[in-house]
Parts: C-alpha cells; structure tokens; sequence
C-alpha cells in the first residue's frame, strides 16, 4: 500500500537506462506537448483574461457592498449585474478555460498519447469564449436568468454546450488512445469530470429554463447544480492536478495509492447529494434536507483520506515544496481543500445551519473552495504545465514570489473576515430583539476589509497576467535566454 | 405543457440510468482489468525517463540552474563516495 520514500535531495541517476531510449522518451513527451501547445496556450491566455475582468468585476461588487452610491449611475453595473457577471466570469471563462487546459494536457500526459487534430480544440475554445463574452454582455445588459450560477441568457447554452462537447470528446478520444496500461487516479478523476460536467449543465438548462419544473423543484435543481459544480467539476479536477504534481514534482510516488483510489470512489459516490444543504429550512421534503446533511457529513471520507494522502507525501519535504513555485500553490491549495471541506460538512449541520444561512459566512465558504482551494492549484498547475507546453522558461522569480503572497495573504483575509463577520451577522440574525438595520450596519468593517484583501489579490493577479505576456514575448524582452530546460534533461531542439 | 414535462422528465431518467450504469461498468472494468491491484507499480507510472523518480521538476527560474548544478555535485560526490 505505502510507497518508498526515496531521499530526493540526493536522487540517484536513473539505472540502466540507455540514451537512446531516454531520447525517445524526451521525443514522444514533447510530441505529446507539441500537439496542445496552441490549444493549450489558447486556453490558458483566455483564462488569464477572464480572471482578470472577473477581479475588476469582483472589486466593484464588493466595494458597492459598503459604498452603494458607487458607480450608481450605470445600469450595467448595477450591483445585481456585476456580482453574477463576476461569478459566471470567474467560473465559465477564468475556470472552465484553465481547466481545459490542465485537463486535457494531463489526460495526454498520462495517457502517452497525442491530442489529435487540435485545430479542433482551438475552434472549440473560440466557441465557448464567444459563448462566455455574450453571456456576460448578456448579464451586464440586464438580460440575465434568475438562476443563480446559470445567470448567462439561455440562448446562450447551445453554445456552450457544443463547444464544450468538442472538448470533452477530444478528452475522452485521448483517453481511448492511451499507451498505458494503468489508469492513474487522475484519469480516473479527469474522466469522471468529463462526464459529470455536461450531465449537470444540460439537466439543469432544461429543468429550469427550457422546460421549467414546478414548484420547489426548480432551486432544488438549481443547487444540485451549482454545488456540483463545484463538487463534481472544479474539484475533481484540482484534485486529480494534485494527485499528480505533488508527487511529480517531489519526484516521490503518493503516500498511499490504495488510499487515492478509494477517495475518488468515496467522491463519486456522496457528493452529487451534498448540494441540497444550501436549501436547509427551505419549503423542501425533510428527508431530502436530511440526505442532503448525510451526504455532507459523508463527504469527510474522501476529505480525509486526501488530506492524509498529501500531508505524508509532503511531510518531510516542506524545504522542496517552497522552492517549487507549482508546490507553493498546489499545496496550499491542497491544505484549503481539507479545511473547507470539513467546514463544509459542518455547515451542513442543522445547529450549525440555522447561523450561517443567508449570511456572508456562506461568501466566504465560497471564496474559500473556488478560489483557496481551485484556483490556487490552477496557478500552480499553469506554472507547471506552460513551459512544458511552449518549452519557455518562467522570466521572473519575483513575480510568482508577489503572485503567491499577494493571493495567498488576501484570500486567508477574505475569507478570516468574511467568516467572523458572518458568523456575527448570523447570530445577530438570530436574535429578534436586534433591528435589521443595525445588523447590516454591523457588517460594513468586515464588508470594508473584504475589498482591502480583494485588492491584494487584484495585485496578484496583475502579477501573473504581466508574467504570463513577458513570457510570451520574444526572447529580446526577457531577461535571460530562457528555452525550456527540464531538470537533469538537455533542451529539446 | 403537462404533456412536454412528461416527456423530458422520462428521457432524463433515462438517460440518468444510462448515467449510472456507465458508472457501474467503468467500476466493474476497472476491477476485472485488474486496476485495483499491484498499486505500488500504479503510483509510479507518473514518472519517466525524462523526469525520473527521486527527482525534483520545478525550481524559482532564477534557482534552477543553480538548485540543479547543487543537486548534480551532490549525486556525483555520492557516486564518489560510494555511499550510495
């Protein structure tokens, strides 16, 4: 069950092994890599974009929360507008593009196997940014659903849909493809996700929008989804990420593999109910807010066994884990994952429940999953994968140094705040001798210190957009000649 | 409307079987094609002669020059000394 734990300060040279075949082995990985590299960059740009528009998005909202006369003279940036054009910004075109990315160029990886024609990749992710810009020029327009996390103009769907069917074809054909005998916990993962995303999204379009449901049906499927979303898309991804970087990187195969195989089977099994507890004391059967609380708790197995998994993979090695720029985020977004699941799983509680409902504790639980915990192993994986993919070196050191803490001190705020806040605005809720009004005024401190941390994360974040352009920019404007070198392995011509 | 309902609601529910019965098939594939066993082989297939086990893959850019010059005297003075 328990992998070796090889000393990786001192590796030795890899036995037996003849140049010829290690030139093979360079050949076919790089073939592998050439064959997403304009798809892959593609994605990765328009991710990149996205989280930035998304953050301005992110920063108005928030500032109009403790300053409502702010830009209160245009309509398209109205509050309602601006929070759902930040969430579906951040989700359909910031999440869904990096996810592309690291998925389909994990899956490739894993797999031995070339993504084949990837022109048609690149149609497909012009497609579903067309489908994200209408969609969210559709919110700012005031066109947009009363769905919350399906806020984007329902013509905008098909879109999106066909785009993402050629993206998930292309996953599932480079899967079908593989030179590998095993599956690794990632496929496994990665898989899973490829047909759990599209199943969720076309059910909940035609449940709520095509062909409404009646009644209490429409937000018990509305929060399937957008739980799911979350539960059966982003997470799996990042954990699949997870499975394979950090022991990648460390050079030191996952603690216990066992342990990884039944965490993914734990997942698939328990999360699609999970997501009923955001209707806890809603007008909705008991026993499906109870299924809902079971699900939740349930949840704690597959949480555990990651964190156990990562934590003694790691242990030991927390020196290699700083030098490693992909580590810093991906284990920090490791550590968020245990901590807000567990959180969670809590909150699905009825005790704990009738607290944290309807209050910015449920904001900052949400900021903590999409954001400490996705998108930090999202940066980490783009800095892993990209100079891979375009055999380019990352130009500056003190730029992920200012990504990282930027993103990672901001976010810890946001949610510390938001959770204190909440907690209290929950309890002030709770008691009837308090006035509304005092309560709300009650949360403009912790409203205030939210935008102060947002701020810190838009520093962040403009770091990694003007690395990624400097990147991107001929050899003449980066500081050092800076071709793509794998450790202990000669440049690829 | 009633009618249109029936008819959707029917065909994802088919589809929701067809859903779960994949499930059940890759779960069963993965037993029979003997996915639960020899884990210890699993974990390692991330690894290649490219980026070998025992092996760090990423460095700061400025450091990984330097990291990878220190990491290669240390093999080498292992190798001298026998101590491998």
């Amino acid at each position: 069950m328990q992998g070796t734990q090889p000393d990786i300060r001192m590796p030795p040279p890899p036995p037996g092994l003849s140049q010829v075949k290690r030139e093979a082995e360079r050949a076919k990985l790089s073939e592998i890599d050439r064959s997403m590299r304009v798809a892959g960059l593609l994605f990765v740009l328009s991710a990149v974009v996205w989280l930035m528009v998304g953050t301005v998005f992110a920063l108005i909202a928030s500032y109009k929360m403790h300053n409502p006369e702010y830009l209160a003279q245009f309509e398209w940036l109205t509050f309602g507008r601006v929070r759902s054009a930040h969430l579906n910004t951040m989700i359909f075109g910031w999440g869904n593009n990096a996810i592309f990315c690291v998925a389909l160029w994990l899956m490739a990886r894993l797999s031995r196997s070339q993504v084949r024609h990837g022109g048609f990749l690149v149609l497909a992710g012009i497609l579903w940014n067309m489908g994200v810009t209408i969609g969210v020029t559709g919110i700012l327009s005031g066109e947009m659903t009363s769905v919350e996390w399906l806020e984007m103009p329902m013509e905008v769907a098909p879109i999106l849909a066909l785009s993402y069917a050629m993206i998930g074809v292309w996953g599932i054909v480079t899967f079908s493809h593989r030179q590998t005998g095993h599956v690794y916990v990632s496929q496994w993962y990665i898989l899973a996700a490829i047909f759990w995303f599209p199943w969720l999204y076309t059910v909940a379009q035609v449940m709520i929008l095509f062909v409404p449901a009646r009644g209490v049906v429409q937000p018990i499927t509305n929060w399937w989804f957008a739980h799911n979303v979350l539960g059966l898309w982003l997470t799996p991804v990042s954990l699949a990420s997870a499975y394979y970087l950090i022991p990648k990187v460390l050079g030191r195969p996952v603690y216990s593999y066992y342990l990884s195989v039944i965490g993914f089977w734990a997942l698939a099994l328990f999360y699609n109910w999970a997501g009923i507890h955001h209707l806890i004391g809603g007008p909705i059967p008991i026993w499906l807010q109870s299924a809902g609380t079971v699900a939740s708790v349930m949840m704690t197995i597959p949480v555990i066994v990651v964190a156990i998994n990562h934590h003694m993979t790691v242990i030991g090695s927390f020196g290699t884990v700083w030098q490693s720029p992909t580590l810093r985020f991906v284990v920090f977004g490791a550590m968020s994952y245990t901590a807000v699941s567990l959180i969670g799983s809590a909150m699905a509680l009825r005790e704990v429940n009738v607290v944290t409902h309807f209050t910015h504790f449920t904001v900052g639980h949400a900021h903590h999953g999409v954001y400490a915990f996705f998108t930090m192993i999202m940066f980490g994986s783009i800095y892993f994968i990209l100079p891979r993919l375009i055999r380019r070196n990352w130009p500056s050191a003190g730029l992920i140094s200012i990504h990282f803490w930027s993103c990672a001190l901001g976010i810890t705020g946001y949610v510390v705040a938001l959770s204190i806040g909440g907690w209290i605005q929950g309890l002030e809720m709770n008691n009837a001798e308090i006035p509304f009004m005092t309560v709300v005024r009650n949360t403009v401190p912790w409203l205030t210190a939210r935008t102060i941390f947002g701020i810190l994360i838009t520093v962040g974040h403009s770091a990694f957009f003007i690395h990624l352009v400097w990147m991107l920019l001929p050899e003449r404007f980066r500081r050092v000649p800076s071709s793509y070198d794998s450790f202990g392995a000669d440049p690829i011509a | 409307m009633q009618h249109s309902w029936d008819i959707v609601v029917s065909i994802l529910v088919i589809f929701g079987l067809l859903f779960f019965g994949v499930a059940v098939w890759a779960l069963s594939w993965a037993a029979k094609n003997r996915q639960f066993e020899r884990f210890e082989q699993g974990a390692r297939v991330i690894f290649d002669e490219e980026e070998p086990e025992g092996v760090c893959t990423d460095s700061f850019p400025s450091a990984s020059k330097k990291s990878k010059n220190r990491r290669a005297d240390k093999s080498n003075q292992k190798s001298v000394d026998g101590s491998d």
